[in-house]
């Protein structure tokens, strides 16, 4: 992320404090409906996930469950959609397809009969993904005094047949990362070596959502085409590249309203420049309450024509910045000390060249919540 | 940089060429003995029996040596004093006169008062024990006849008029008291330092003063309608106080309301950011100013917009007032003289501006003799020259002053890949030439210039500029007519790249010219009337600069903005009547007809609907200089006084102005890249009511100054962004904007102290401002409609100064101030979309950052005070926040990888020291 450059400019020319973090008191807060749906012409099902708002000082996940959500399209058909999960409701598998030149529509009647809809808009063809790669390179970070090796990715399209489109790009990794260490042995007075199970979990592979999108138009540009939108930076400060980092790219080929409301809230959540803030206001999405207009509604129902890509890359031949693991050699002593009081817990013990200690779990444990150890079927060895 | 390294250099050559010890009253006597003045005055008093006469302030105690035996006294007082330009004289009975502008004449006669206040008119020579009183009351006077005895009207009366004048500089000095004892008759001379007065023929003894100066008392016999022109001195050897007015009685005797007048004494003792001396951060201080923030290059009065503010120096228009990303002022405070702040009533020989008016005048180049001064502080230097042109004899002068920093340079010196690669510099300077051609006639000549470049690591680039020059020449017919012509050109520009993402790379500039005739007529038929007649023609030409791809790896198409140009012409006339000794009214109007001209592609649009891009029907081409939208509009003024004694008055005052150029910005402080606008087809001219009223009251003999000034104002037609308004590739502006209103309201309350050992002063205001964005015409609203708070609103504020003179050569300062946070729109919830946390936001401005608090101190001393010395050089110490608070600027929120972070942004949050060296030719009075 860019980092604040008038802030550091005063921060050491002028050796002052610049920013300090504060929490909000805020009393009156009022939960205010988040509806969030994409309507592609991938194949189904698609999802519209409704939630409450939570207080500033914590985010909560607050689903809303028990709404009548419909898909409409302008052929007349509709479609309701089944809660799976609390809140997050779906079409069913044999249901609507999201086709090219259809126009479609939300319609969400909540248990306190609130109804809320959404314009009708125009699932347009989709802009192709020319390619997807990355680039090794050295960024500045709020938290490291020398700038961060890494991965910056970039997306290219190709020439289009439209004048202006509307592009908005998720994104979604999976790296395979490795332990700090393959286990020795476990010590719980003696060393143990039958540790095979432990084999498994030296290799995993974990998989989630990139948490920024980016927006990008070709409506001021010379020629129609996106050449070397920068997404994220993936850097050396964690195991995402240690040793092979996959990235899927959607590409959301979407209308001019969906791009200015996602541009907008773009612009709100990296906002850097506070020298010169804008005034912050509550960007308005395109569904709204039937009886009241003017209520709040956050959220948009975006639809549009997807495309996906995924690229490897390789481990990067930079230093990398993770913790590392700390290997205590006195591992003997400090469990017999332990065992004085009781109950020790076992010791994991590595074995690197000369040196044996013991390690945290962790170090030689690659599991974590949401990783696996199995192998996606994606993946390229 | 080559500019910079001159400057050093310059400074080291002053400095090593003052080994030239200052001068001493020794002379190389014959030993006998060795005196300090006072105790010789008293020895040769009591052996002689003699007075001698001097002012203890001209002639501090000093040391000499006798080195003759017998030396006639007469030419050893000729010896010691000549060289500093005292006449030494005396009268039939042997009393010694030693002073600088009295030289006892063949058929002089003279007066002794005991003391000021306790006039006793003493006949000549008879009374040999008169002696003038310790304290330094001037008590001399000096006698004159005006006209014949036979020539005198039998009934009815003369006039007496004329200029007061700074002995110096010859420059006349305004707002100076003329006291006539006799009919006890306070004059004061108008903006020109004239004076009138009518007089029955008698003999009367008048006592001329202005702050600052020595007094200077008259006996005249008047017979005649006559002139009378009375120098000046200023006071050698007085410690400078924080002086607001230029004399206290004219808060309580004028009509203006609102009004400060600040001179550069005041700048100069107050502490401020780096050392550096800012007019406009006195100015922060005055009751009714305000700012968003520290670093904002703008400010706000009485609850209006930064816009609504105008700055002139020397009548050159200036648009963006700030250095360095407002932490500095584009002024070099050495260079001026003083600054007129109109912060209500603006006098209709301004126009265009709804909210305040200051107008600066730089300091005229010294017409005796060459002079330099400069400065060295932590982040800039600064130099001043001037001189008289030609020789000595001439009237004319000039005056040239440079400043700049060497932020570059220390920015390289950090260790952070971000800082030392940016770079930050400015520049600002001025020259200003003055040729007094006749007693009728000046001619000033000035020209100005500053400039901002900044560099920044990612991806951005910036420079800003504000030249201009402009041509005054009065004229004075007689003594009821004087004129001044006006001619001034003005240009404010700026570039910007950005090549923060390659393909997306742009650059654009914009330029705003802005060019004045101004041609005023004063009259002053007589005491009662001062009248202004005067027309005065702006010319506004703003050109957007295409928004063009930056280099080959830019895919950004370019944008053609159309440019604008508009013409003001304006007629304006004014008097100021004072009815009586008690009541007095000042009325204005001016009538202006505005032209908003081609070339221009207008837009029309579908009544009643959103001002969009959708909504647009249809188009009219209008060619070079056709006539697109035009208005004629009244400004108007009326103020009126009413004294209830003279200590205290009550004043109240109405004002229609209107407005022709705005601002672009949505964003809450101002930025040097912000673009203006003219009002055109579809923004109409914005107007503004202001309604005040004020009680003044002097206490301690004038020495404390106190006012309440109430005021309510409402401004129509303001310029409000729509949210989330895209200005930059805005070509049609009027889709980003609704005309909303402001209502503001306020009171201000100040006391003041002029002068003593402490002085300063102290107020306080609650005022409150509030938007309402709903678009007469199109019925566009922000916020729902409903009402909020101005971005500026602060309903409390608290100021106050206070300066102490610990001795001759040190003074202490200091400054706190107070005011409520401003509004800010706080976020209320989160939610979450694309893995992304999002912000919800409140109403807008419909909560307050932390209140902002601060004080600073700062020391200064002066080198000594030696009236004869090479060069003089004063340190300067100050602390800004010295309570190290940090004052929030703004709330940020930040997505730290899922998590939102809320951050309090303070600038300048810790205790900044600086130490300023300032260094000037000649002693430190000049």
């Amino acid at each position: 992320m860019k980092t604040n450059i008038f802030c550091i400019i005063f921060i050491f020319v002028f050796f002052v404090g610049c920013k300090e973090e504060f929490t909000l008191d805020l009393q009156n807060y009022n939960p205010v409906i988040v509806i969030n749906g994409y309507m592609t012409d991938d194949i189904g099902p698609y999802e519209v996930n409704i939630s409450l708002s939570s207080a500033v000082n914590q985010y909560k996940y607050i689903p809303y469950s028990g709404c009548s959500v419909f898909i409409m399209d302008d052929q007349g058909n509709e479609e309701m959609l089944y809660e799976v999960e609390s809140g997050v409701y779906r079409t069913s598998e044999l249901g609507m397809q999201g086709i090219p030149g259809n126009c479609y529509s939300l319609y969400i009647e909540t248990p306190e009969g609130n109804k809320y809809k959404s314009d009708f808009q125009k699932l347009s063809k989709a802009v192709e993904i020319d390619s997807v790669y990355a680039k090794l390179n050295y960024e500045l970070v709020e938290y490291y005094p020398f700038e961060l090796p890494g991965y910056q990715f970039y997306v290219n399209t190709p020439k289009s047949e439209n004048e202006n489109d509307y592009l908005l790009w998720r994104m979604e990794e999976t790296y395979e990362y490795t332990a700090n260490y393959h286990l020795y042995a476990i010590y719980n007075g003696q060393l143990n070596f039958d540790i095979r199970e432990y084999d498994d979990y030296y290799r995993c592979w974990m998989t989630q959502n990139v948490n920024y999108f980016y927006t990008a138009t070709t409506e001021k540009l010379t020629e129609p085409r996106i050449n070397k939108q920068p997404l994220h930076f993936v850097g050396t400060d964690s195991k995402r590249l240690q040793v092979k980092y996959s990235l899927l790219l959607k590409q959301y080929s979407i209308n001019k309203n969906a791009y200015n409301y996602w541009k907008n809230i773009e612009k709100q959540y990296s906002e850097e420049n506070f020298l010169v803030a804008n005034q912050p206001y509550n960007i308005k999405g395109n569904i709204e309450n039937v009886d009241d207009p003017n209520e709040i509604v956050f959220g948009y129902f975006t639809v549009g024509a997807v495309r996906q890509k995924r690229i490897f890359v390789d481990s990067p031949d930079v230093p990398f910045y993770y913790m590392f693991c700390s290997i205590n050699e006195d591992y003997k002593e400090a469990y017999a000390m332990l065992a004085k009081r009781g109950n020790p817990h076992p010791f994991y013990i590595v074995r690197v060249g000369e040196v044996e200690g013991a390690v945290a779990e962790g170090c030689i444990d690659c599991r974590k919540e949401n990783s696996t150890i199995n192998k996606p079927d994606f993946w390229t060895d | 940089m080559n500019y910079r390294f001159f400057l050093l250099y310059i400074y080291i050559l002053f400095l090593t060429i003052n080994v030239v010890k200052s001068q001493e009253n020794k002379k190389k006597y014959i030993k006998t003995g060795q005196y300090s003045w006072e105790n010789f005055v008293n020895k040769i008093e009591n052996q002689f029996g003699i007075n001698i006469f001097y002012n203890p302030d001209s002639i501090t105690d000093f040391e000499f040596t006798l080195n003759q035996d017998s030396v006639e006294l007469y030419s050893l007082l000729n010896d010691l004093f000549k060289k500093f330009n005292f006449n030494v004289s005396s009268d039939l009975n042997n009393n010694i006169f030693i002073f600088k502008h009295f030289k006892i004449q063949n058929q002089q006669t003279f007066i002794v008062y005991k003391n000021k206040n306790d006039a006793k008119i003493k006949k000549t020579g008879t009374d040999n024990d008169n002696k003038f009183l310790e304290n330094y009351k001037d008590l001399i006077t000096d006698y004159k006849v005006i006209g014949l005895k036979k020539n005198k009207p039998v009934n009815g009366k003369v006039e007496l008029s004329g200029y007061i004048l700074n002995s110096d500089d010859k420059t006349t000095i305004p707002q100076a008291r003329i006291k006539i004892e006799e009919t006890n008759q306070n004059i004061i001379t108008n903006f020109d330092g004239f004076y009138r007065v009518s007089l029955k023929p008698a003999s009367y003894t008048i006592t001329a003063s202005s702050l600052g100066m020595e007094d200077e008392k008259y006996k005249l016999t008047v017979y005649e309608d006559g002139e009378f022109n009375i120098e000046l001195n200023t006071k050698a050897f007085l410690i400078d106080e924080a002086v607001i007015t230029a004399n206290y009685k004219n808060k309580v005797k004028s009509t203006l309301m609102g009004f400060e007048k600040i001179d550069a004494k005041s700048i100069k003792k107050l502490p401020v950011v780096l050392g550096e001396q800012d007019i406009v951060k006195v100015a922060l201080m005055l009751p009714g100013v305000q700012t968003v923030g520290e670093v904002s290059s703008g400010f706000n009065v009485r609850g209006s917009p930064a816009d609504q503010n105008m700055f002139y120096i020397n009548s050159v228009p200036i648009y963006n007032t700030s250095h360095l990303f407002g932490l500095y002022t584009t002024f070099n405070s050495d260079a001026i003289n003083g600054y007129s702040f109109y912060k209500s009533n603006v006098p209709v020989e301004y126009g265009g501006h709804l909210s305040s008016i200051f107008e600066i005048d730089s300091k005229v180049g010294n017409k005796n003799k060459f002079s330099s001064r400069g400065g060295i502080s932590p982040l800039s230097s600064r130099i001043l020259i001037e001189g008289p042109i030609l020789n000595d004899s001439s009237q004319n002068s000039f005056l040239i002053s440079l400043r700049s920093t060497y932020s570059d340079w220390l920015l390289n010196q950090i260790d952070n890949v971000n800082i030392n690669h940016s770079s930050a510099s400015f520049y600002d300077g001025l020259i200003d030439f003055t040729f007094n051609i006749n007693e009728k006639n000046n001619i000033d000549i000035f020209f100005y210039g500053s400039e901002d470049e900044a560099n920044l690591a990612f991806g951005l680039y910036n420079k800003y500029r504000n030249i201009g020059g402009s041509i005054n020449w009065m004229h004075i017919y007689n003594e009821e007519f004087m004129s001044e012509l006006n001619i001034v050109k003005g240009q404010y520009n700026y570039d910007i790249e950005n090549f923060d993402i390659p393909y997306l790379g742009y650059s654009n500039s914009f330029y705003l010219k802005h060019d004045e005739l101004k041609f005023k007529l004063h009259y002053n038929p007589n005491e009662n009337h001062d009248l202004l007649f005067g027309i005065n023609t702006k010319l506004y030409q703003i050109e957007y600069g295409d928004l063009l791809p930056l280099n080959n790896e830019s895919y950004i198409k370019s944008v053609d903005f159309e440019s604008e140009k508009a013409s003001v012409s304006s007629v304006f006339l004014s008097d100021r009547w004072d009815v009586n000794e008690s009541f007095g009214i000042e009325a204005g109007l001016r009538a202006s007809y505005y032209a908003f001209l081609g070339p221009k592609t207008v837009y029309s649009y579908k009544a009643n609907m959103k001002r969009d891009y959708s909504n647009i029907m249809d188009s009219t081409r209008f060619s070079k200089n056709d006539i697109v939208s035009d208005d004629i509009n009244i400004d108007f003024r009326l103020s009126a006084k009413y004294e209830l004694n003279s200590n205290f008055s009550i004043k109240a005052s109405y004002n229609i102005l209107h407005q022709y150029i705005s601002m672009l910005s949505n964003t809450v402080s101002v930025s040097p890249t912000n673009k203006w606008k003219l009002s055109d087809s579809h923004l109409k001219p914005l107007k503004g009511q202001q309604l005040s009223f004020g009680l003044y009251n002097l206490f301690e003999k004038g020495k404390i100054e106190t006012s309440v000034e109430m005021y309510y104002k409402t401004v129509q037609n303001q310029y409000e962004y729509k949210d989330g308004a895209e200005l930059l590739y805005s070509r049609l502006p009027e889709t980003d904007i609704i005309q909303g209103d402001i209502n503001a309201y306020g009171i201000e309350v100040m006391i003041k102290k002029n002068e003593g050992q402490l002085n300063g002063w102290l107020n306080y205001t609650y005022s409150r401002s509030m938007v309402k964005a709903i678009d007469n015409y199109t019925g566009e609203m922000n916020n729902n409609g409903m009402k909020y708070p101005a971005n500026f609103d602060k309903p409390h504020a608290f100021n106050l100064v206070l300066n102490y003179k610990l001795s001759k050569r040190i003074s202490l300062s200091t400054n706190l101030v107070y005011s409520s946070g401003r509004p800010v729109t706080y976020p209320t919830s989160i939610y979450r979309l694309n893995n992304v946390e999002i912000i919800g936001f409140s109403e807008r401005n419909e909560y307050r950052l932390p209140d902002y608090f601060r004080m600073d101190l700062s020391i200064n001393i002066e080198g000594n005070l030696k009236k004869h010395k090479f060069s003089h050089s004063t340190w300067a110490f100050g602390v800004y926040n010295l309570t190290s608070r940090k004052n929030p600027y703004s709330i940020m929120f930040q997505n730290e990888d899922g998590v939102i972070k809320g951050y309090k942004i303070s600038i300048l949050g810790k205790m900044i020291p600086s130490i300023t060296y300032n260094i000037k030719l000649g002693h430190y009075e000049n």
